[in-house]
């Protein structure tokens, strides 16, 4: 059985999500890549992001508040992980944000250059210069794409918010020459502090939106949003996900990838025998 | 290095309003003093699992005492002999261990670490420790500090050893002070030898990955409790 995404070929369908794994170094001394198929390392940015004041997580029922504010330590010491990525028996696709287009035009040039690198996950959730996200306007969308598709020439997934009505969004993506997407982001939500709500809490919202666009969209898709579990990733995979991502779960079990992809191939193997 | 452990309970009730867990992972882990696990709570409302520091090691047993202060913890405290925990550890910085005479001072849940800190030290200790009223601890759990060191008990209302703040009761002549406790405790340490704090968080990763638990330091920079800490030296922070 093998998993592709616009050429990539993944061993299984499980992806890390951009951002509760950081950029590996830490996980990859404790943990192994079994049952991922592919890594996206915390977003990075052009220059070093100090990144939002504490508190930055807030715990809400069957679900999680972040607001990290995208800190790293920029490009350059990025790119001093080639050796890691390398290493890796799996592929890794950079997740990158800016906040003007000038900077994601030199991410996307130094990106191009880079062999181990297979494809880039563009996070629009960065705030521009004029405070807003670019993911809330298809305007925007398309011309960050736009502007990103003219230097890098490998697969671009674009990260969307998760809108009530998403397809003039994808659109934008689309026209703006995306090659896949990511749907969605986290959720918008307060509880003590303001950010991104993840985990089960979003799920049964995600699948709605999936069902919505189900069957109108020809590009692939990473599925993202409260996946815990082999049921949650074969829920996404039915609604027209390509492959599925997975993030907050690696809180509650740091070797979820492992543990989901054993009881899928099971489940998967059964539903392919039966049809 | 921390890896993922089961842990049966062996031990899990009140010794006073904080709670004893003894868990048995069937093989002898090295932990220092002032690293922390991470229990699985394992309800599907949870995503979060629960920090703990280490109260206690022996060979193949885990021990931790905690409070109860949400439905997390109170879950925990539900677990019967026999069940198997899902824990992930060590993490963290430890303390480091000074072979002299020294002050160890704790407020409420923050005299879990030093017990374990107090076993490891060569040299002579003195727990100081504080809590709102007497009940917080029972006397099994005292004495089991008494065995380590010399302890001086501090309640707000009196009723059991001095009355007042743990921070009105520190004297001189210590090589080093350690501390745990509420964050107005650590500030009002002032004394003129080193001092090193361990600070409590919500935990994400645990290792240092999502900078979910950073700190403001003194001099601006952004800390990760889980990885760079949970233990600092104090006018790092404060």
């Amino acid at each position: 059985m093998s998993w592709n995404l616009c050429g990539i070929e993944l061993r299984t369908p499980l992806v890390s999500a951009s951002g509760p794994l950081g950029w590996g170094k830490e996980f990859f001394e404790i943990f192994s890549t079994r049952g991922l198929g592919l890594f996206i390392p915390k977003t990075v940015t052009f220059k070093p992001k100090i990144g939002n004041p504490p508190p930055r997580i807030e715990e809400t029922t069957g679900g999680l508040i972040n607001s990290i504010g995208l800190e790293n330590e920029g490009i350059d010491e990025w790119l001093k992980l080639k050796h890691l990525y390398e290493s890796l028996d799996i592929p890794v696709m950079a997740s990158i944000a800016g906040s003007t287009l000038d900077e994601l035009i030199k991410l996307g040039e130094i990106i191009n250059t880079l062999s181990y690198i297979v494809g880039i996950e563009l996070n629009l959730s960065c705030p521009n210069v004029k405070g807003e996200n670019w993911a809330n306007s298809p305007n925007d969308i398309f011309e960050v794409t736009n502007a990103l598709r003219r230097v890098y020439k490998k697969p671009i997934f674009v990260k969307l918010a998760p809108k009530d009505n998403p397809l003039p969004y994808i659109k934008s993506a689309i026209d703006g020459g995306a090659d896949g997407l990511t749907l969605f982001n986290t959720f918008p939500a307060f509880k003590n502090i303001s950010g991104g709500l993840s985990g089960p809490a979003i799920k049964p919202i995600y699948l709605r939106l999936f069902k919505e666009i189900k069957n109108k969209v020809d590009i692939p898709i990473m599925a993202s949003g409260g996946v815990f579990s082999a049921s949650d990733v074969l829920d996404y995979l039915n609604l027209g996900a390509n492959a599925v991502q997975i993030g907050t779960a690696f809180f509650k079990d740091p070797d979820i990838a492992e543990r989901i992809w054993e009881e899928l191939e099971t489940l998967l193997d059964t539903s392919r025998c039966s049809l | 290095m921390p890896k993922i452990y089961t842990g049966e309970v062996l031990i899990n009730r009140p010794v006073g309003d904080l709670f004893l867990l003894t868990i048995s992972v069937n093989e002898t882990v090295t932990v220092e003093p002032g690293q922390f696990f991470l229990i699985r709570i394992d309800r599907e409302d949870i995503v979060l699992r629960r920090a703990f520091s280490i109260f206690n090691v022996e060979e193949d047993k885990l021990s931790f005492l905690y409070r109860i202060v949400g439905k997390g913890t109170r879950w925990l405290s539900e677990r019967k002999i026999g069940y198997r925990l899902n824990i992930f550890g060590p993490l963290g910085n430890g303390f480091s261990l000074e072979n002299g005479k020294c002050l160890l001072i704790g407020g409420g849940s923050g005299i879990a670490p030093l017990y374990y800190l107090g076993r490891r030290i060569k040299g002579e200790i003195k727990f100081l420790l504080g809590a709102q009223s007497g009940s917080f601890w029972d006397k099994e759990l005292l004495l089991k500090y008494a065995e380590v060191g010399e302890l001086e008990i501090v309640t707000e209302d009196g009723s059991l050893g001095k009355k007042g703040l743990v921070t009105q009761y520190i004297d001189n002549g210590y090589r080093k002070v350690y501390a745990c406790g509420p964050v107005e405790m650590l500030k009002n340490i002032k004394v003129d030898v080193p001092v090193e704090i361990s600070l409590e968080s919500t935990i994400a990763c645990g290792f240092g990955a999502c900078r979910g638990c950073v700190i403001e330091t003194k001099g601006g920079e952004y800390k990760r409790i889980c990885k760079d800490g949970p233990v600092f030296e104090l006018e790092e922070i404060f």
